[in-house]
């Protein structure tokens, strides 16, 4: 073979199903079961190459979705924004709570679970909505899923835009503690990820699946300490049980750095039991666990991803 | 003569589908089959047993029926389905034709879709810029470039669309029957381009209904039967023999075709 045609890239495919490894009449053995014989290094590097698959079609879903102007965003802030409402007015009638802070409390941690769901329901319905693409052109299929996520960190981010705003209003000042925020948001996008890579596959296989997944992560929502604190547990076994959730870590540290964590009912002075008590802090320790599940998570679920996305161009 | 490698090499290559007849599948009915350990599909094999090796700089055609897995091999080579069995080796930038326009966004203009269409198609943001006057002036649109695809007539998608995907500059180009589109001037343009991605030593792998498009264009041609291979061979054989399987008339041999590919003839 001449020396030109040792410096194509070359791709070979093989079928898993072959039961034995032959040598081939090509220069090199395949070797057995896998997937591509380019590899993972070589899938990631394609992945690479086509990163600017990501920017366009996010930007193009944002373009269309919402025209990229001032009513577009103000559009974007609508939802948080009227949820945190409700759920503040809620509060406040059901359990006599008088601090105003408690709305910001509450928009945090909608604005991080919008961002998971999103990246989980539409994740499900990606390669469905992408279809002619994925059965017209070659892509590593595994760009989706981070479209899906990326779209969601867009709409977080021109949510916390807000947070200043409130902050100011309600007399929350900001502490150095903020600098922790990009490792919360980095930790937040290798958790929404990994749960993103499986959804995926299953959603394209289940037509009726993001239905079931949209209650369950409701459900969720609720269980998950979003709309109180877990400081009000003081039983070991069920904060311990909370704590397990990886979303509380998440949630936590998002306040802690925000200066929104604690309301700590004095035990000290039962009279101002009613009156708010707030503090600052690092992020809160089960954020560790939520990152060790998060990286599990996505290296598994990217393993299966790119195991099943051979299949997606027949599965649509 | 350059060295000959092959651009595409399959070996027992075969892509299998899954028949489930109606029914939808739904969390609810996958439990059900779980439950029950009964496979509620079928096999079907649209294309087996293919192995043929195409030389880079080769032009191939594949002929055959309807459904008898033209496409679907089309789409293995262009890594779209992944083989099911066998193997399959490509070397090269592989670009792929199967429906032109693929990803247009019908409420962006024609301008924002170029830059799109060869993002999605593998050109990098500078390659486009590089390229997008040579694309507009190929795809002729006028000043319709700036108006929403959705008002574009079907042709002037194609157009669109093809005028993108041929400036990819593909090693290898994997073309499903869309050279059809156009007007006569059009189509001219579009066999001018191909003869010089030829000339560059680009290997394309074409289907064709159009007979004598594949005789005056393909070096090689595959009949394919039933997901089978008939019949590799020269242009001219394999179209009249598959002509005369289905009683149709067959081409009369054209003594001079200025064909520049045609070197060893496969």
């Amino acid at each position: 073979m001449s020396s030109e045609s040792k410096k194509k890239p070359v791709t070979r495919l093989r079928a898993r199903t072959t039961d034995t490894p032959r040598a081939l009449d090509f220069d090199t053995l395949l070797v057995e079961n896998a997937r591509k014989i380019v590899g993972f290094r070589e899938y990631i590097k394609e992945m690479w190459h086509r990163r600017g698959l990501v920017r366009v079609l996010a930007g193009r879903q944002l373009k269309s979705q919402y025209e990229l102007n001032v009513v577009g965003f103000a559009w974007w802030l609508a939802e948080p924004l009227s949820l945190a409402a409700v759920y503040y007015v809620l509060v406040a009638v059901l359990t006599k709570r008088q601090d105003h802070v408690y709305i910001l409390v509450v928009l945090i941690s909608l604005l991080s679970f919008k961002w998971f769901q999103q990246s989980v329901i539409q994740s499900m319905n990606t390669v469905r909505g992408n279809a002619s693409l994925v059965t017209d052109i070659y892509f590593p299929r595994a760009l989706l899923p981070i479209t899906e996520t990326m779209i969601g960190l867009a709409h977080f981010g021109v949510g916390l835009c807000i947070v200043p705003i409130f902050m100011l209003f309600l007399g929350v000042g900001p502490t150095p503690n903020l600098i922790w925020l990009p490792v919360i948001v980095a930790v937040q996008l290798i958790f929404n990820l990994g749960a993103a890579y499986p959804m995926a596959v299953w959603g394209l296989r289940y037509r009726n699946l993001p239905n079931l997944m949209g209650n369950i992560i409701r459900l969720w929502f609720y269980l998950s300490p979003a709309l109180y604190e877990l400081t009000r547990f003081s039983n070991g076994t069920v904060k311990f049980i909370m704590e397990l959730n990886p979303l509380t870590g998440l949630f936590e540290s998002y306040r802690r750095i925000f200066r929104l964590a604690g309301f700590t009912p004095s035990k000290l002075c039962p009279k101002c039991a009613s009156v708010p008590h707030y503090y600052a802090g690092a992020p809160h320790p089960s954020l560790i666990w939520t990152l060790i599940l998060g990286c599990f998570m996505l290296l598994i679920g990217a393993w299966y991803f790119t195991r099943k996305e051979t299949q997606f161009g027949k599965e649509i | 003569m350059s060295a000959r490698y092959p651009a595409i090499r399959a070996k027992d290559l075969g892509i299998k589908f899954y028949l489930r007849g109606a029914e939808n599948p739904t969390v609810h009915s996958g439990m059900v089959r779980f439950l029950k350990r009964k496979p509620a599909r079928r096999e079907f094999w649209a294309v087996r047993n293919i192995t043929v090796d195409i030389p880079q700089g080769q032009v191939f055609g594949i002929i055959g029926a309807n459904g008898s897995g033209k496409s679907t091999l089309l789409r293995a080579l262009a890594r779209i389905y992944f083989p099911d069995e066998g193997e399959l080796e490509i070397r090269g930038k592989i670009s792929s034709l199967i429906t032109l326009g693929a990803g247009f966004r019908q409420e962006l203009s024609g301008m924002d879709n170029i830059y799109y269409n060869g993002i999605i198609l593998g050109l990098t943001k500078q390659e486009i810029e590089r390229k997008r006057q040579q694309i507009i002036d190929f795809a002729d649109l006028g000043q319709f470039i700036h108006e929403p695809v959705r008002t574009y007539s079907s042709g002037m998608r194609a157009r669109l669309g093809f005028s993108v995907a041929v400036h990819v500059d593909p090693e290898i180009l994997v073309v499903d029957e869309v050279l059809v589109v156009g007007d006569a001037a059009f189509r001219q343009r579009c066999a001018e381009k191909m003869r010089e991605l030829f000339m560059r030593g680009a290997t394309v792998i074409m289907v064709q209904h159009n007979m004598d498009v594949i005789v005056e264009m393909c070096q090689r041609v595959m009949w394919l039967d039933k997901g089978h291979v008939q019949t590799i061979g020269e242009p001219l054989d394999v179209v009249n023999k598959y002509l005369a399987s289905r009683n149709l008339p067959v081409l009369e041999a054209k003594p001079a075709t200025p064909n520049p590919g045609v070197i060893s003839g496969g």
